[in-house]
This record gives C-alpha cells, sequence and structure tokens, in this order.
C-alpha cells in the first residue's frame, strides 16, 4: 500500500468549475428557498378538494363551541330549580311577603 | 459535538433564525460534503445535485436530529445515502438494469471534463470503481479522506474491526486491478 500511496501522491484528482464553491453557499440557499415553497404549493394542492368540507366543519364546530355552553348553563339553572327543597314553613314564610294569608286560605278552603 | 455545530443547532431549535443556522451550516459543511459526494458519483453536475438534495434533506430532518450522534456524522450518513441512491436511481432511469453501477462509472469517468488527474490516477479511479459498493466507500473515506476507522465507523455504522478487513480486502483488490492494467511498479 505505501508504494500506491507513493505512485497516487496526488490523491484528489477530481476538479470544480472555477468560483464554484464561492456560489454553492448562495445557490443552496435558492433551492432551499424554492423547495420550500414548491413543498407548500403542494400541500395546498392535496388538501384544495378537502377545504371545503374543512371550512364545512369549521362552522358546525364553532356553532357547537357557542351554543352548546349556552344550552348548558340553562340546564345547570334548571338543575338547580329542581334541587331546590324548601320546607313548608319557609314557603308559608315566602308567601306571608307577596299575598295576604287571610285571602289565600280562603281560596284554599274555598271560601 | 464541537461548540460551533452546538451553537447552530441551539439557532435551529431557538426558531429564531433558522436561516440563518442553515446558512452557517452551509457554509461549514458543503465543501467536505461535495468532495465526499463526488467520489461516489464521480460526475461534478451529478455531486452538485446530490449535494444539493443533502442540504434539502439536513434542513427539514435538523428539528427531528438526535444528539446522541454528531451533526458531522450524521450529514455525512445523509450525504452518503443521497449519493447511492441518486446512483441506484440513475443506474435504472438511463441502463434498465443491464449494467453495472461500476461500468456506467468507468464511462463517466472518461468523459469528465472535470478530472484533472493523469493516466496513472485514471486507472487508480477505474480500479476504485470496481470494488463492491461498501468496499468503495471505505476505500474512499480511508484512502483519499485519510479519515480515522473510528470515524468512518461511526458514519457507516458498522464495527472498525469490520471496517479494518474491508479496507484491507479493498486495497488488496485495488491493488491486483492495478497490476493487471500495469500502471503500477510493484
Amino acid at each position: 500500500m505505501n508504494e500506491m500511496t507513493d505512485k497516487y501522491e496526488q490523491k484528489n484528482p477530481f476538479s470544480v468549475p472555477e468560483g464554484y464553491f464561492d456560489s454553492l453557499e448562495d445557490r443552496i440557499m435558492i433551492r432551499l428557498r424554492k423547495e420550500e415553497r414548491s413543498r407548500r404549493a403542494r400541500l395546498l394542492r392535496t388538501f384544495k378538494p378537502f377545504m371545503g368540507w374543512a371550512a364545512l366543519v369549521a362552522v358546525v364546530v364553532l356553532v357547537m363551541i357557542t351554543v352548546l355552553p349556552a344550552r348548558n348553563e340553562g340546564i345547570a339553572e334548571t338543575q338547580l330549580d329542581a334541587d331546590f327543597n324548601p320546607t313548608t314553613e319557609e314557603i308559608l314564610e315566602y308567601l306571608a311577603g307577596e299575598v295576604d294569608l287571610a285571602v289565600l286560605s280562603n281560596e284554599i278552603l274555598g271560601r | 459535538m464541537t461548540t460551533d455545530d452546538q451553537h447552530i443547532i441551539q439557532l435551529f431549535l431557538s426558531g429564531e433564525d433558522e436561516q440563518k443556522a442553515f446558512r452557517l451550516l452551509v457554509s461549514k459543511y458543503s465543501e467536505r460534503l461535495y468532495w465526499h459526494i463526488r467520489k461516489i458519483v464521480i460526475c461534478h453536475e451529478d455531486a452538485d445535485d446530490v449535494l444539493q438534495n443533502t442540504f434539502i434533506k439536513v434542513w427539514r430532518g435538523i428539528r427531528e436530529f438526535r444528539r446522541e450522534s454528531r451533526l458531522y456524522t450524521w450529514m455525512y450518513r445523509v450525504a452518503t445515502n443521497e449519493a447511492l441512491n441518486f446512483l441506484q436511481e440513475k443506474r435504472r432511469a438511463v441502463h434498465g438494469y443491464s449494467e453495472e453501477t461500476s461500468g456506467m462509472l468507468e464511462n463517466q469517468l472518461e468523459g469528465d471534463a472535470y478530472f484533472c488527474g493523469d493516466d496513472i490516477q485514471r486507472e487508480l479511479q477505474k480500479a476504485v470503481l470496481k470494488l463492491p459498493e461498501r468496499q468503495r466507500l471505505v476505500f474512499n473515506m480511508k484512502y483519499f479522506d485519510d479519515m480515522k476507522y473510528e470515524k468512518i465507523a461511526e458514519i457507516l455504522d458498522v464495527a472498525v474491526g469490520t471496517l479494518k478487513a474491508t479496507y484491507h480486502a479493498a486495497v488488496k483488490k485495488v491493488e491486483e486491478s492495478l497490476r493487471l492494467s500495469d500502471t503500477i511498479i510493484m
């Protein structure tokens, strides 16, 4: 192998066009930007047929997000009312403030 | 990993200036990767194409780059795979399966405008082109690039012992080819 190394001392027999390495960095950056643009365009082309459906799904999701919580709040209030279980005294006390008890008792007794 | 490489990766991962980080990477590695690729694909135009493809792959993959290997090692791996895949594709596109890759590359070498070696250098290149793919890679990296076995082992993901055996087998074959072509005085 030593003989071979001696004989083929010039190890790199290849060359490049003049100035190749000076412009390489810029050309790679240009190619990168081009690739990224065409990649985005490809992605857009791929998903374009589904965009109408995606918009529809977005609208449905939006409606669900905005309308359903409002309905849930109503349900929550109803549940709160159902849980409200006052005693007879509490009811009578409440009514005493609202109506005349004598009139009410006459109405109940059918007088 | 060198400090520079860490700085480049940090720049990438921070997302602050990916283009700047990439430019640093290109500036640091493009020339050595070019020569690595050039020895595999032989033709300058092909090497230029493969190098650009390599950097595009690096750009897309660097965010997932696992730091257990060195950035330099990983990029060499990407470049090697790109170059070998390119050769396979080219052979299939131009010759179908009718010609060996070595035959195709020998023809390219003959017509390469950017080959500045003498006849003896050309014979050496032809002898190297006759080697099986793995032996050719190892020979190029060890003989032409003077890389340490440990580094080659890291890039090609093989044991150092296997590499040494591969290199010695390659050297024997190259010497034999040269002896047959009568260009080496033993």
